[in-house]
């Protein structure tokens, strides 16, 4: 699965690791953060101009300080780490020091910087079109390189490094994948209905999915990152799709009902859980990918949707309007033990299980007209609010690590998909489409 | 066609008698068929009957008679519905009712009902809600003695507003049942 990836996307990025420092082993034994705590105490983060070695300083220093933007929206949206402005670093850039020996880490212990990340360019390359990029993160306070890696690379591959360099760092202090090279799969609207885009984390690299413009809802990415589930109406009928990403290709998925609506995977892709409707009422279903053998799993009068597995696969999380108005449950994933989650609000939907299985995030109707989004524990306590009057935030969905949520927000007017923190810190619009951008679904880990 | 006359002449007179002789009794009905009332948002119009029926009425009529231009009398008033809720409001009953009586004097026309919401609630909770006061309007039509075969229902939930402002003005006109001819 993973290789098919690569082939979709080309990435001829030659990683040489020329330097293996005690870095990778300390990560294991050591994790700095708990970045899962109430309160985190941000890592000071220097990020001066990289060094730019054998070549026209004006070309390169573009370069340069787009991969400084990268990285420094790449940390600062992790949660980790506070970016230091560069207004008050000490540090002569001329001397151009890069390798620990030509560090005054003092210029960087006195401003507050607790970390320092320097970047190289060397265009001296055998083709004409790469460059090497190395880039090493330095503790201060102990003078000493805590990950170094150099890149070649072509141009268009410059993001996917810096990314991947991210992703190192964070893997250093968390011990753990970071959600740099993932993907989120949204709808885009045009003049009569949605089609469905994929762009990676940060909102770049859009790519267009399907192309018939008909009204489409609820996007979800399969555990193995090859393949989307999505509703589209055809016929005066919601239709339930799983579309293979690779191959391009889509089926309709048929489990016997005349309407579908929010499909999702259970957590190891093996089966599809809808909501389904067979003569005007929904019910929560679970079936093979391909629709055969279908189960039913609530059987009541009221509209049940918006299933979601906890990531052990034990439980499921769902919509029902049983109680008068819609409200989250919890049933086990045969359908037994059906008990109501939230009691605050006239207006709870779109329940999703955080990767780590502690927390629930939902959205609340919460003065009449918007809705805010709030995490819960499974067993009803902690509920927690990430948005505040700001327009209506809708749709969220968890980074595969569990450390970010992406969600649309009506609050620039068209709604558009942002990020934030699980913690609802750092909240950062990603889309600017002109009719609106709405329903993300973040990829699994795509690439090791 | 006569019995059928009388039969709807008598459910009239009955719905009246309950509305006009026992209120009570109405606000238990009306729980049976609705869920617990949720307590209504603060914006919360409809109707003690008299402000927004002439609205209602006029509205609709504006739009048809643009949208079919001449030729066609047949007309079928879309109804209204309150926020979160899909059944038939009392205000809304003369005009089903004179949908029904129209489809009583075309036997040879089917309808498509679509079922609409505001863009408050979720896109795809309202996709079930839009079918759910498709399937309201439906049965209402059905009980008034009109073949089921006759209609068929469609949900565009939020998808299809016919007024995109984000107030109530615009809201109401959104949560519609709309009855369209689709075969004569």
């Amino acid at each position: 699965m993973m290789k098919l990836w690569k082939n979709l996307i080309p990435f001829r990025i030659t990683v040489i690791l020329f330097i293996i420092l005690t870095g990778a082993a300390a990560a294991i034994e050591k994790i700095y953060i708990d970045i899962y705590g109430p309160f985190i105490r941000k890592i000071a983060l220097a990020v001066p101009k990289f060094k730019i070695v054998d070549g026209d300083q004006k070309d390169y220093e573009t370069l340069a300080s787009r991969i400084i933007g990268i990285l420094s929206m790449d940390l600062e949206i992790s949660g980790l780490f506070e970016i230091l402005d560069p207004a008050s670093f000490l540090e002569d850039p001329r001397r151009g020091a890069f390798y620990r020996e030509e560090i005054d880490f003092r210029d960087w212990s006195v401003i507050g910087a607790e970390c320092l990340l320097k970047g190289l360019i060397d265009i001296k390359s055998d083709s004409k079109k790469s460059v090497n990029i190395e880039m090493r993160l330095y503790d201060v306070g102990q003078a000493k390189m805590l990950i170094g890696r150099r890149y070649k690379v072509e141009e268009p591959e410059v993001r996917r490094v810096v990314h991947h360099f991210s992703n190192e760092i964070l893997r250093y202090f968390t011990g753990e994948e970071g959600p740099f090279l993932t993907k989120i799969a949204f709808l885009l609207s045009g003049n009569r209905g949605k089609d469905i885009y994929i762009m990676d984390y940060d909102g770049f690299g859009i790519k267009q999915i399907t192309t018939d413009g008909g009204i489409k809802l609820s996007v979800s990415w399969s555990p193995d990152g090859n393949k989307i589930a999505y509703i589209s109406m055809k016929g005066g009928k919601t239709k339930l799709f799983v579309r293979h990403l690779l191959l391009n290709r889509e089926w309709p998925i048929s489990a016997g009902a005349e309407n579908y609506l929010t499909p999702s995977w259970s957590p190891d892709g093996s089966r599809l859980i809808f909501s389904a409707s067979r003569d005007g009422n929904y019910d929560i279903y679970i079936s093979n990918p391909d629709g055969s053998n279908p189960l039913r799993l609530t059987d009541h009068w009221s509209i049940d949707l918006s299933p979601n597995f906890s990531p052990d696969g034990r439980y499921i999380t769902f919509v029902s309007d049983r109680s008068g108005a819609p409200q989250i449950y919890i049933m086990n994933s045969d359908g037994s033990n059906v008990r109501r989650l939230t009691f605050q609000g006239n207006y709870n939907a779109q329940p999703s299980w955080s990767p780590r299985g502690d927390r629930i995030v939902f959205v609340s109707l919460s003065n009449g007209n918007n809705f805010d989004i709030f995490t819960i524990n499974p067993d009803g306590t902690g509920i927690q609010r990430l948005t505040f009057l700001s327009g209506s935030n809708e749709s969220p969905s968890w980074s595969p690590d569990g450390r970010l949520i992406a969600f649309s927000s009506t609050r620039g007017g068209i709604p558009q998909v942002y990020l934030m923190n699980a913690n609802g810190a750092n909240q950062k619009r990603l889309t600017e489409a002109k009719s609106g951008a709405t329903n993300p679904s973040w990829s699994p880990h795509l690439i090791k | 066609m006569k019995m059928q006359a009388y039969r709807i002449i008598g459910l009239f007179v009955l719905v009246l008698f309950i509305i006009a002789g026992c209120a009570r009794e109405q606000v238990v009905k009306k729980e049976e068929v609705t869920p617990p009332p949720a307590p209504k948002p603060e914006v919360a119009p409809p109707p003690p009957a008299e402000k927004p029926a002439p609205k209602i009425e006029a509205k609709p009529v504006e739009e048809k008679v643009a949208k079919v231009e001449e030729a066609k009398p047949i007309n079928l008033d879309p109804i209204y519905f309150d926020f979160d809720k899909y059944n038939i409001r009392d205000d809304m009953r003369k005009i089903i009712d004179a949908n029904a009586e129209t489809l009583k004097q075309n036997a040879n026309i089917k309808i498509r009902i679509e079922g609409n919401c505001d863009e408050r609630g979720t896109n795809e909770y309202n996709m079930a809600l839009g079918e759910r006061r498709a399937r309201s309007a439906k049965d209402y039509l059905v009980t008034m003695g009109i073949s089921a075969d006759r209609i068929e229902i469609i949900s565009y939930g939020e998808e299809r507003p016919v007024c995109k402002e984000h107030n109530e003005d615009c809201w109401w006109k959104n949560r519609r049942a709309d009855f369209i001819i689709i075969s004569k």
